[in-house]
């Protein structure tokens, strides 16, 4: 397996320089002119509301201010996020992208795509399948799903596998087929004050599909989201085994000291 | 620490009165009370930005850890981040506790006199003043002990400590920015402050409270149940500049 260090200048020819022992890597299908990097414009991702079928609790900050103290509603604001109007004064809103990292032809004549998404719908279940692969401790679903929700950006890999030939079951209709199909194979998620600080969690990719910088891609994207928001401390807690990977990515090993600590009830 | 003074239902205590104590063996002759009166907040309203502001520089506290990025604090992103922050707990004291401290440790000239902002809702004044004779022994003036009988309020407190947290309200949370006046420190405000916030967290069900923190803070965090990561994982923070 070939990797690459990722650079900002790098352009889409990136995928087209790795080996895959299982299938031949079609570069021509690969969309020439999309930059894979989206560094010029404002990077749109989507903020930490999800559309996980669950209402997104709104409480007006400012309007608590000027209503004053009020004894019942201390829970309200301190667990609900600020509404949309003082979002938009604070904060450009996160955008929903999606985009096609990857495209390649397998052996059995499938084409798999490997999408990038940011800010749109997980499925919490699926989510757990996949940290099952991966081999972490399980965890609990609700907690799982508030905190995919209340992140401030999640990025997910999947993969679709399209059958090469178009006229192949038309009836059902592609969107369901490719329903069915779509894996999901990577996430990482960042949460944020959405001004200083952002911590990275949960960055896994599945065991089939590591090795071929998707999980780079990834963590890159977030970074540089976070970054274009003016995000300047970036802060994760890798396992010993991934320090080299994310030391490639540009983060460094207690800098100046800083050490994280963890609270450990007696 | 012994009187406290609760406001609000008992299952969630959003304003509070305390008192901090100095250590015996800590310098005798300071000019502060062996105790005084503390009141820490939780709510966000009772947050001054400006105040904040002032908190973070006589601290030398930067919101930006990697010295490089250090600087004036920008008001516009602390607002943002404290209001999106999960927890914040502020910690205000009277404002003539403060004077003291102001004027036992200003030698270069400051300019204008830090505010504390103090906030409470006590039940009842008579209740306060009766324990303030009680606990403060060293109230050497009229002038103090009228000082010290007035109830504390949003307008005449400062504002001497804060922290806060921010989390995805499911498995995780981070503290930042915990910082005490230093003059008024080693007196418990700390790790009043950060029991508050793992209060808070873990009332919420988060129990993976993580607080990002340097060297010569690390026995602080200790004293208050933090520990370097069980499974042995590496703190680090993204340290390369964006290039164009």
């Amino acid at each position: 397996m070939i990797l690459i260090p990722t650079s900002s200048s790098s352009s889409c020819s990136y995928y087209s320089c790795c080996c895959l022992p299982q299938a031949s890597f079609n570069s021509n299908s690969y969309p020439s002119n999309q930059s894979l990097f989206l560094s010029k414009s404002a990077y749109p991702s989507h903020q930490g509301s999800r559309k996980l079928k669950t209402l997104r609790l709104r409480a007006n900050f400012w309007e608590s201010i000027r209503s004053g103290f009020v004894k019942n509603n201390n829970t309200t604001q301190l667990v609900e996020p600020p509404s949309t109007t003082e979002e938009d004064e604070d904060t450009e809103p996160l955008l929903p992208v999606e985009f096609t990292l990857v495209e390649r032809t397998l052996q059995d004549g499938l084409i798999e795509e490997i999408i990038f998404s940011s800010g749109g719908e997980i499925d919490v279940y699926d989510l757990q399948t996949l940290c099952d692969k991966v081999g972490w401790p399980r965890r609990p679903l609700t907690k799982l799903a508030a905190a995919l929700k209340n992140s401030y950006m999640v990025a997910t890999l999947h993969s679709v596998l399209k059958p090469s030939s178009s006229s192949s079951s038309s009836s059902e209709g592609d969107n369901e087929q490719q329903q069915k199909n779509k894996k999901l194979i990577g996430m990482a998620r960042a949460t944020s004050d959405h001004a200083f600080n952002a911590t990275i969690w949960d960055v896994l990719v599945d065991p089939e599909y590591q090795g071929q910088g998707l999980g780079k891609a990834l963590v890159e994207k977030l970074v540089r989201a976070l970054l274009q928001r003016d995000i300047g401390n970036i802060s994760l807690f890798a396992d010993s085994q991934v320090v080299d990977f994310y030391q490639n990515l540009g983060f460094e090993a207690d800098p100046e000291g800083i050490k994280g600590m963890f609270w450990y009830p007696k | 620490m012994g009187f406290a003074v609760c406001v609000g239902n008992a299952s969630l205590v959003s304003m509070e009165l305390r008192w901090v104590r100095r250590s015996t063996c800590d310098d005798a002759a300071s000019p502060l009370p062996r105790s005084i009166p503390v009141f820490i907040s939780t709510l966000k309203k009772d947050i001054n930005l400006e105040e904040l502001r002032r908190l973070y520089s006589r601290c030398d506290h930067s919101c930006n850890r990697l010295s490089k990025n250090g600087g004036i604090v920008d008001m516009k992103k602390l607002r943002t981040a404290i209001s999106r922050s999960d927890v914040v707990v502020s910690v205000f004291c009277k404002s003539h506790h403060a004077v003291l401290v102001e004027e036992s440790t200003s030698e270069n000239g400051d300019d204008a006199p830090v505010l504390y902002s103090e906030e409470e809702t006590l039940s009842s004044s008579s209740l306060y003043a009766s324990d303030l004779r009680k606990q403060n022994k060293d109230e050497s003036s009229l002038g103090d002990m009228f000082q010290d009988v007035l109830p504390l309020t949003p307008s005449n407190g400062q504002l001497v400590g804060f922290g806060r947290a921010y989390s995805d309200y499911g498995l995780t949370a981070s503290i930042h920015d915990l910082m005490v006046f230093p003059s008024l420190q080693r007196m418990g405000i700390g790790k009043l402050i950060v029991n508050r916030i793992t209060r808070l967290l873990t009332s919420r069900d988060i129990y993976d409270i993580a607080a990002l923190c340097l060297e010569h803070e690390r026995p602080f965090f200790k004293a208050c149940g933090f520990a370097d990561d069980r499974m042995g994982s590496t703190t680090m923070m993204f340290t390369k500049s964006l290039e164009a």
